[in-house]
């Protein structure tokens, strides 16, 4: 059984090691995504506090009228004074260059702060990186996958400690062999980090697997609004005259204890309008508090409060709060930061012990074959290159190209292995039929 | 011969990465309790919250009592998973652990 398990923990680490580590790293900076985007770019998001906000509805049509190639999707907004208002624009027509446009609005005088495709800015890139390594059929799955792959290794790997650990007193460092030292250090983060890395395997399993399980499962999301009638054709109901400040004023007066973060008018001929926000203190997704309006009358047709929703809603929304740490500001982000780069060591000083164990084997198979050190760095550099030239693609390019040259790349090197491992498999039995024979 | 007080390396296999769980939890549920008594100084968040007679917290100060109880527990048991884990003695890791899953039932 133990040896068993410890077989598990070692092919499980030794085929997602790379794709935790990845995650790892890049899951710890997406962590601060927004704070990142705002650090880089004040001239949008900061704006010096006046005495009154200006009207909405002119600001929108304004924009509208100025941009007729872009659907208006929302209107983004903060409670917090020095923030400025972002309107989101859409065009998914030329599907290898998709636009978001985002026009940043200064609230106290309407005026124009700047505009930026979404699709090529660095939050985008590290946002997109972390929850689909861009690829475009699976990649969301191989993260959620890679989630399930951290939970088997969380909890093969405490079952192993508990059993080694009988003979070796918590949080001893063996300092004599690089190997041992290193076996160590796996052990001590593995255990300081488990309940959370249990969390992160979880919660990012599911967040990862959640379009599918969906659909296989039926499930709706819980706040999405169907709308029952269509008095309008979409067109119509694209063109219609929303006056956004009473659809606000009346949205704070349905449900007061909303935080409101957008206002997204219908498109499918529903004449609805939705503001959604968070309520305070609570531990769930961002933004799935909503009300629904009628954008004729202002009248409520629908509110999803979460507080008073289900134990299956409220599990639904917990998952993606937990997974990246969003419910106790910057400090609770930096805790997150610090014990998630926990599975990127445990990764990394995996590998290490791994190298270190068979180099005897690879040096005697094949004589003057790599150290682990030069090994681990070409490694290191290889993926290090790889992800910035992403980046790099991604603010250039937008999402399109480097989802392209990712998607493309993956299933040809997978093609490539799988025929090597065939080639291998049926050169193996030719040879053993020829020594048959003979 | 070993002292039955101390905890030996049999079970502190167990015990120990069970306390120090535990304590990662505590250190973001203090965490997590701090920053809402934070937003609540904010009064563009504040204004959200709704103390009337029908929520939990009647009025804003009862609130913010009870927010003081909760990070005041969570420190006082940390402090005590910290004394537990360098002492190392069996009966005071039990009882920290046995707080530690009375309090995460609590909140």
């Amino acid at each position: 059984m133990q040896k068993k398990i410890w077989a598990i923990h070692h092919w499980v680490g030794f085929y997602w090691g790379v794709v935790i580590a990845i995650l790892s790293v890049t899951g710890a900076l997406v962590l601060f995504k927004v704070e990142i985007d705002r650090a880089l770019n004040p001239q949008l998001f900061r704006v010096a506090p006046g005495k009154e906000r200006v009207a909405i509805s002119p600001v929108v049509e304004r924009t509208k009228k100025a941009h007729p190639g872009l659907d208006f999707f929302q209107l983004e907004m903060s409670e917090r004074p020095e923030d400025s208002w972002i309107l989101l624009f859409t065009n998914y027509e030329r599907r290898l260059f998709p636009i978001q446009q985002e026009f940043f609005i200064d609230p106290y005088s309407g005026e124009l702060l700047g505009e930026r495709n979404k699709y090529e800015t660095f939050a985008y890139f590290l946002r997109n990186i972390h929850v689909r390594l861009y690829e475009v059929f699976w990649g969301r799955q191989i993260v959620g996958l890679a989630g399930i792959a951290l939970l088997i290794s969380t909890i093969s790997g405490f079952w192993i400690y508990g059993r080694f650990m009988k003979r070796q007193a918590f949080g001893t460092l063996r300092g004599k062999k690089l190997r041992l030292y290193m076996a160590d250090w796996h052990k001590l983060i593995g255990i300081s980090a488990l309940a959370f890395n249990l969390v992160i395997a979880i919660t990012g399993g599911w967040l990862g697997l959640q379009p599918s399980l969906q659909k296989w499962l039926s499930i709706e999301r819980p706040n999405s609004y169907q709308g029952e009638d269509f008095p309008l054709d979409a067109k119509a109901d694209r063109n219609y005259a929303l006056n956004y400040d009473s659809a606000l004023l009346y949205a704070r007066r349905y449900f007061p204890e909303l935080i409101v973060h957008s206002i997204r008018p219908s498109s499918d001929g529903s004449r609805t309008v939705q503001v959604t926000g968070d309520v305070p203190g609570a531990i769930y997704e961002r933004y799935s508090q909503k009300v629904v309006l009628d954008k004729k009358d202002y009248r409520p047709k629908w509110k999803y409060d979460i507080r008073e929703a289900g134990w299956g809603s409220k599990l639904f929304f917990v998952q993606e709060a937990l997974h990246f740490g969003d419910f106790g500001g910057t400090a609770l982000k930096l805790v997150y930061f610090l014990l998630g780069m926990s599975s990127g060591f445990l990764s990394l000083s995996g590998f290490i012990i791994y190298l270190k164990r068979s180099e005897s084997a690879r040096q005697r198979r094949a004589p003057g074959a790599l150290s682990w050190k030069p090994l681990l760095w070409r490694w290191a550099i290889s993926l290090g290159s790889l992800v910035v030239l992403i980046a790099a693609a991604s603010m250039v390019w937008g999402v399109g190209i480097p989802t392209v040259v990712v998607t493309v790349s993956f299933y040809l090197l997978l093609l490539v292995y799988i025929l090597w491992l065939l080639l291998r498999l049926v050169g193996k039995q030719w040879r053993r039929l020829q020594s048959s024979r003979l | 011969m070993r002292s039955s007080k101390v905890i030996d390396t049999q079970t502190e296999h167990i015990l120990l990465p069970v306390l120090l769980m535990l304590s990662s939890v505590m250190v973001i549920a203090l965490i997590h309790f701090a920053h809402e008594y934070w937003q609540l100084q904010k009064p563009e968040i504040a204004r959200h919250y709704d103390f009337s007679d029908t929520s939990r917290f009647e009025r804003r100060s009862d609130y913010e009592r009870y927010l003081r109880h909760l990070i005041g527990g969570i420190l006082l048991l940390l402090a005590v998973h910290l004394i537990a884990l360098l002492a190392r003695k069996r009966w005071l890791v039990l009882i920290t652990l046995g707080l530690s899953v009375g309090l995460l039932f609590w909140f």
